[in-house]
């Protein structure tokens, strides 16, 4: 069983978003899978009104410890996720075109997989006062009994550094590679980063750094 | 600024460059970290704070000394001009603040302090039983429980004063309060007394800083 998750959290992305991805990976994939997505508990999720498809099974995002926006990533890595087994991740400013179930072929799942900027070449990348990365977590994949992965969350909530971290990185990706945790990154052919690669065809489009009227509009358009 | 924290400051970060370059910590960002704690923004509203309070305190105090908790109390700057403002020697201050690395920095800053520093999450298990009054102007990085169960951990009559904003574009700033008015209404339920000595408001020009005094 592969579990397949995404994140809503805070107002810039709605239901439609996570339904229209949800769409688009079952046209793939139904079958020894489940899909989630992991958001806030709001009176409109309890009352089931909230637009999500009944079929994605909605994982609440704890009230404590507080968090913004991607931050809530993190927490998926926690022991206490109510999950087993593979996880696939996906943001939702994704867009599916191929089968994007192919890009498991290759994964290791004994680590952190995310996707590798190949395209981020310039060296100023390299500098020690430079924490951003060449990796980013738009589409995760890893484990969720392994204790390494485990230790991403742990190490985040529990040895006093949380606030520093949070001002310190701008998201969990930079937590990721500047604090050490090891990880593996997905063969590039199977994604397509569209503000980078525009003219690359790939199953997987990615849209960080697009902001999201943009994005709306693109996938919009291709799902219809 | 007092001269003596910009000297410090200063030689902090040839510390924090030298252990990049041949010590086992190599951590950059420390120095904006450290540059940050002591901005002109938290200058000001921690004076504000001392101000403000040194005349509450003494009403109900006298003269008679006293224990302050700081509650996030980072590198110490609030510590240091609490200090100044309760010079004597029957008042102990001590800035706790639960970043491990945030004593070792703060004593390299402040290092003629007169207050303690402790490395402690001011969200878990505490003995507050000795303090005359709970302090933090960190209440924006605080869930609003954890604030409510710190209050309730200090004596009756000791008194509380708060520092939060209307900076909400900070991921640590989970618990930020719209206005003045907002920020009263959350804390007061909290209160052992209920007891408002001052509210107030300090527009900083990029966002507003709120203060309640309380018991």
């Amino acid at each position: 069983m592969l579990n397949v998750i995404f994140v809503k959290h805070g107002t810039k992305y709605c239901s439609d978003d996570v339904n229209r991805l949800y769409r688009s990976l079952l046209k793939y994939r139904s079958e020894d899978v489940k899909y989630h997505c992991y958001t806030e508990e709001t009176p409109d999720v309890q009352l089931n009104v909230d637009g999500l498809d009944r079929s994605i099974n909605k994982i609440f995002i704890p009230a404590k410890p507080s968090l913004k926006k991607w931050w809530n990533k993190l927490s998926m890595f926690s022991s206490d996720f109510p999950l087993k087994g593979k996880v696939l991740y996906f943001d939702l400013d994704t867009m599916i075109k191929e089968d994007p179930f192919a890009i498991l072929e290759d994964v290791d799942w004994d680590a952190l997989t995310l996707i590798n900027c190949h395209w981020k070449s310039d060296q100023i990348y390299d500098r020690p006062t430079n924490y951003d990365v060449r990796i980013n977590s738009s589409i995760i994949t890893w484990t969720a009994e392994n204790p390494k992965i485990h230790e991403i969350w742990d190490y985040f909530i529990n040895k006093g550094y949380k606030d520093y971290f949070l001002r310190k990185y701008v998201g969990i990706d930079r937590y990721i590679v500047h604090e050490g945790f090891p990880y593996k990154t997905f063969d590039p052919k199977y994604i397509q980063s569209y503000k980078f690669e525009p003219y690359k065809n790939a199953p997987i489009t990615t849209f960080e750094e697009i902001d999201y009227e943009k994005f709306s509009t693109v996938s919009r358009s291709e799902s219809n | 600024m007092k001269s003596s924290v910009l000297y410090h400051g200063l030689k902090v970060i040839e510390h924090i460059y030298d252990e990049s370059q041949y010590g086992f910590n190599n951590d950059l960002y420390r120095i904006k970290d450290l540059r940050h704690s002591l901005d002109a923004n938290h200058w000001k509203s921690k004076e504000w704070l001392a101000r403000t309070f040194k005349p509450i305190y003494e009403d109900v105090y006298g003269n008679g000394g006293g224990n302050f908790y700081i509650a996030g109390g980072w590198y110490g700057l609030l510590a240091d001009i609490l200090k100044d403002y309760f010079p004597e020697d029957n008042y102990h201050i001590l800035s706790a603040d639960m970043d491990p690395m945030s004593d070792y920095y703060g004593e390299l800053l402040f290092p003629e302090r007169k207050f303690e520093f402790k490395v402690e999450d001011a969200t878990g298990e505490l003995d507050l039983s000795n303090v005359t009054a709970l302090i933090s102007t960190s209440v924006e990085h605080i869930d609003r429980d954890d604030i409510c169960d710190l209050i309730r951990k200090k004596p009756e009559n000791a008194f509380v004063v708060l520092q939060s904003n209307n900076y909400g574009d900070l991921d640590s700033h989970i618990n930020c309060s719209p206005s003045l008015e907002e920020f009263v209404d959350w804390v007061r339920p909290c209160l052992s007394k209920g007891w408002i000595c001052y509210q107030g408001a300090l527009d900083l020009g990029d966002f507003v800083r709120y203060m309640v005094i309380a018991q």
